[in-house]
This record gives structure tokens, C-alpha cells and sequence, in this order.
């Protein structure tokens, strides 16, 4: 797998990135979160809400696809990216997740390189939780 | 994290009060270690580039840096709002911009609009904009949708 924008082909895919999600989590990524819905903490405000257990938030949800792409492109993803995503079904602790990103685009336009990555995130029922893009950009080596 | 002051939004605000267009007063926030210490553990991250500088220089950055998701944690939006959206709201989508690296300790402005609010399908959504400088630089933007419910009825209470 190549190490550079340069070199990211159609297709290429980044390494998945796997989420055990539980309630303790969630809990703390509430705190830091600075959540203020109980509907992530209070098991019977989501059962009263027509949901199984607390939901866990869209963007705890959305960050392994932020490792995956850091873990490669920690400056791109730091400096010069967005992160797209719908939140398309509830994640609820004992889901496992895993958070895949693939090659979608690649272009040379304007001084740039950009990638953009089509992301999504499955739960242990192969079921997409989530979609979204991923693009990152750096300028062209002159 | 210690840095919200969660008694500033303990009022909900209701899809009829929202106003489109409004803007906030500048919200001010640094992000230390301790906070973002707590911040990976909650989210089980363990990159070392986050709080080691000789990891983060080795990856190319001047040192430690701020992991960029915790540069735009809702607390710091619902403080600049200083109210919070209803229980029971849902998060249907967002985008996060990076534009540049923040260290630890820079000093933070959260700038906060509501861009839109829109009926889909009999239910009812807010969108808020959220940007981010550091001493005048853009570093992160933020584009939220969130989905209110109804007030609720006192009668049903």
C-alpha cells in the first residue's frame, strides 16, 4: 500500500479500523464530550424513545475512520481535510464496529492534489451505521 | 474534560425559538494535556502523536498536537449557545474541516451560527455552523444537523 496521496490509486484501500463499543465508553466520551442528551446515558429515556439501549454519539462513531486515516496521513488529516458522515442506524454498546475508507477520487486541479475517500462504518451484522467522505488535500510538488 | 461549565446550558432551546441566521458571542477555550489525556481514553485512541512531541515531531509536526475532533466537541458549542438542544435530539449528519494543527494551550475562537432549519419527512431539523481560529487563523469548521423532537405537550406531562 503506498505511503503518499501521490501514489493512491482508485480503489486502494486503508487498513479497517475496529470500535468495541460498550456503555463505560460512551459514558466517558459523554463527559468529554461536554453531551448534554441523556438519551446516550439513560437506558430507560431510550427504551422510551422507541431504542433497544443508550445510543452512542454519531461522532464517537465516526472517529475510527479519523484513526484510519490519520494513522497513515497524520499531517493531511490533521491540516488539510474534511469528514463527512451520516449517521444512518443507532449504535448501541455490544456493537463492534469496523471503519473502512476506499479510494474514490483522485485529482490534480488548481495547484492541489486531493483524494477523497468514500468511508462507512459496519457493525458486527455487516449493517452500514455510517457514511460518509473523507478528502484530503496537499499542494502538487512543483 | 474540566473545561466546560455545564451549568451554561442547562436550557433546552425548541425548534420554534430557533432563529436562522442568529450568531453567538465568540466563545474562548484553550485545550490542555489533561483534557486531551481524557479525550483519547474515551475514545480508545492510543496515537502517541496527540501527547508525546517526540512522536509528533517524527510524524513531521512541530510537536503534540491536539487530536482535531477534540477542537470542536459540542460542549464548547452548546457553551457558546449557552443553551442546549433538546433531550432527545439526534445527530443525522455532519462535516468536520481541518484547515491547520492546533498544539496544546493554543488559545481557541468558536464562532457559531444557525444556518438553517428545515422540515423532512414530518420531522423537524436544525443545522449550526461552527468555526474555529486560533489567534486568527481558521483551524476547523464544523457543519452539524441535528434532528429535534417536538416540544413537549404539558398536557401529556
Amino acid at each position: 500500500m503506498p505511503n503518499s496521496l501521490k501514489q493512491l490509486k482508485v480503489g486502494d484501500q486503508l487498513d479497517p479500523r475496529k470500535m468495541s463499543v460498550v456503555q463505560d465508553g460512551i459514558n466517558a466520551f459523554h463527559h468529554t464530550f461536554g453531551g448534554s442528551n441523556p438519551l446516550h446515558t439513560d437506558p430507560d429515556l431510550a427504551q422510551k424513545s422507541g431504542f433497544g439501549a443508550p445510543l452512542q454519539h454519531g461522532v464517537r462513531t465516526l472517529y475510527p475512520v479519523f484513526t484510519a486515516v490519520f494513522s497513515r496521513f497524520p499531517q493531511r488529516a490533521a491540516g488539510a481535510s474534511r469528514f463527512s458522515a451520516k449517521f444512518i442506524a443507532p449504535v448501541e454498546p455490544g456493537d463492534e464496529l469496523t471503519a473502512y475508507c476506499r479510494v474514490a477520487r483522485h485529482e490534480e486541479a488548481g495547484g492541489r492534489r486531493t483524494v477523497a475517500f468514500e468511508s462507512w462504518v459496519e457493525n458486527q451484522k455487516s449493517t452500514k451505521v455510517l457514511v460518509g467522505e473523507v478528502t484530503l488535500s496537499e499542494p502538487l510538488q512543483r | 474534560m474540566s473545561l466546560y461549565d455545564r451549568s451554561a446550558y442547562t436550557e433546552e432551546i425548541f425548534f420554534d425559538e430557533v432563529e436562522v441566521g442568529k450568531t453567538f458571542p465568540p466563545f474562548r477555550y484553550r485545550i490542555g494535556r489533561d483534557d486531551i489525556a481524557e479525550y483519547l481514553e474515551s475514545v480508545d485512541d492510543s496515537t502517541p502523536e496527540f501527547l508525546d512531541d517526540a512522536s509528533a515531531k517524527a510524524a513531521g509536526f512541530d510537536g503534540a498536537i491536539v487530536p482535531p475532533f477534540a477542537i470542536l466537541n459540542y460542549g464548547f458549542i452548546y457553551q457558546a449557545m449557552r443553551r442546549r438542544p433538546p433531550t432527545g435530539n439526534l445527530n443525522t449528519s455532519c462535516e468536520f474541516s481541518f484547515m491547520a494543527t492546533v498544539r496544546h494551550d493554543d488559545e481557541l475562537t468558536l464562532n457559531l451560527r444557525i444556518a438553517d432549519k428545515y422540515e423532512k419527512r414530518g420531522r423537524n431539523y436544525v443545522r449550526f455552523e461552527a468555526d474555529v481560529d486560533s489567534e486568527g487563523t481558521p483551524v476547523a469548521k464544523a457543519v452539524i444537523d441535528l434532528m429535534f423532537p417536538n416540544r413537549p405537550d404539558p398536557k401529556r406531562a
